[in-house]
């Protein structure tokens, strides 16, 4: 008869607030679950992250600085390279040579989460990407890691570089846009935002990878 | 007066037109000094994506990344928030201040070799199947070109790299936040690595987890079941509670768990 169990929750919704509510009712679960046999339950929080607030002033910039430099020129060796990869990708949408182009500006929701994602609550934040994989290949991969090793992600990283600092530069030399930045943000967050933290009061997990 | 005032409009444009004449754009200046440096970021970035560091371990990454902003003149405070590989470096004075993220930590299991075909470096290894290290050096080399233009252009203004431990699971920089390093900052940029360019106006789902555990009392199971109270139990009917909750929750709801 075991003594001791354990279940691990991870639960997740476009809205922190709603997010919290919901929360709250796999919690009454628990709760309900150790009255009715006879257990007790004690939980503890390994992570929360807030959803991304998107900043639309913010990306116009970034978007008009990757359209200034272009996309990625594969070499002879690059393409041969991405093309083997490609054979291993099995479907995918995104086709080959995409890695020239800058795609329009990206909206809507992104069906994952990010840390980045409380920043973007106290700070207006903005985030792009370049291509550093062979197109169609998805993140957490093996492809990811072969291509981001050589000479493809590295032209997808000095790339990325130049539009960081450009849009940097950009901002430093108007304040204006910053204000429109900062504005359109407050409008986003609503007037009575407070920012807390889904992982309430725990000291990071120096260990979990342990 | 009018005339005054038009002379004196006329006299500042040709001043502007002038210097800026004289003077590289500031967007030509930065794209000049990350390709002057262009080997050195690459060498770097290899150096990470070989460390192949997991969240909060990210020692050598962190310290490779913290001894470039070091050089290059940033002052840089580590172990912030209670996280020993967190830093943040900066550079300049004064407003605005325009931070640049950087993340270095990799995943566990997803050792690879620079093949276009499947060969795992090392035996359960870890690998950069994110991209951390191109992140981490990215970011790195851009704020290093922005000090450089702040410093020869005199302009006010800060310039910092956050350097975000453990992005993979361990939500470094909600710590960093709660701790307040970002509370003077104005403008945060970020990029990620990816397989195309655009630039990224996307919301994403907020997400939150724990560890529930449970607690019963022991006993023999067939000499006397009835003194025992099974901690299996617990998990058991929270569990079941919870499949049935998912009919009444909102519909892009996702609720995901595994009994560890």
């Amino acid at each position: 008869m075991p003594e001791t169990a354990e279940v691990y929750y991870y639960v997740r919704h476009p809205s922190a607030e709603r997010l919290s509510e919901i929360w709250e009712r796999v919690a009454q679960a628990a709760r309900g679950a150790a009255m009715g046999t006879g257990t007790t339950v004690d939980w503890e929080i390994i992570h929360g992250n807030h959803s991304k607030l998107p900043n639309l002033t913010l990306a116009r910039v970034v978007h008009a600085n990757l359209e200034r430099l272009g996309g990625l020129r594969y070499s002879p060796e690059e393409q041969a390279f991405a093309e083997k990869i490609r054979e291993t990708l099995g479907r995918v949408d995104i086709p080959l040579g995409s890695e020239k182009e800058i795609q329009p500006i990206k909206e809507g929701i992104h069906m994952g989460s990010t840390d980045e994602g409380d920043v973007s609550w106290v700070v207006p934040t903005v985030r792009f990407r370049t291509a550093t994989w062979v197109p169609g290949t998805s993140s957490h991969t093996w492809q990811a890691v072969a291509a981001g090793g050589m000479s493809i992600g590295l032209k997808g990283m000095l790339l990325a570089a130049k539009v960081l600092a450009m849009t940097a530069t950009d901002l430093f030399s108007d304040p204006a846009r910053i204000q429109e930045a900062q504005a359109e943000w407050q409008e986003r967050r609503g007037p009575d935002f407070q920012y807390v933290p889904l992982l309430g009061d725990r000291d990071p997990p120096l260990d979990y990878r342990q | 007066m009018s005339k005054c005032i038009f002379r004196m409009a006329l006299s500042v444009t040709c001043l502007l037109v002038t210097t800026a004449g004289l003077a590289q754009q500031p967007t030509d200046f930065v794209q000049q000094a990350i390709d002057d440096h262009a080997a050195r970021y690459n060498d770097m970035a290899l150096q990470l994506w070989d460390f192949a560091e997991l969240g909060y371990q990210e020692e050598r990454s962190t310290a490779l990344l913290q001894m470039q902003l070091k050089e290059a003149g940033f002052e840089v405070a580590a172990g912030v928030a209670g996280m020993p590989t967190a830093f943040v470096a900066s550079y300049g004075n004064g407003q605005p201040v325009i931070a640049i993220l950087a993340e270095f930590d990799a995943l566990p299991g997803l050792s690879q070799a620079t093949t276009p075909f499947r060969q795992v470096r090392e035996e359960g290894g870890s690998g950069h199947a994110c991209g951390h290290h191109l992140f981490g050096t990215a970011s790195t080399a851009a704020a290093i070109a922005v000090k450089d233009w702040l410093a020869s252009s005199g302009g006010t203004g800060t310039v910092r790299l956050y350097g975000t431990p453990a992005e993979e699971g361990g939500s470094g920089k909600v710590y960093m936040v709660r701790a307040g390093l970002f509370d003077d900052v104005d403008v945060v940029l970020s990029w990620h690595p990816g397989d195309q360019n655009y630039a990224d106006s996307q919301t994403t789902l907020s997400n939150k987890s724990a560890k529930f555990r449970f607690q019963g009392v022991s006993a023999h199971a067939a000499r006397a079941p009835e003194r025992g109270r099974s901690a299996l139990d617990g998990v058991e009917a929270m569990n079941h509670m919870v499949n049935l909750l998912r009919e009444h929750v909102p519909q892009e709801t996702r609720i995901h768990y595994v009994i560890t």
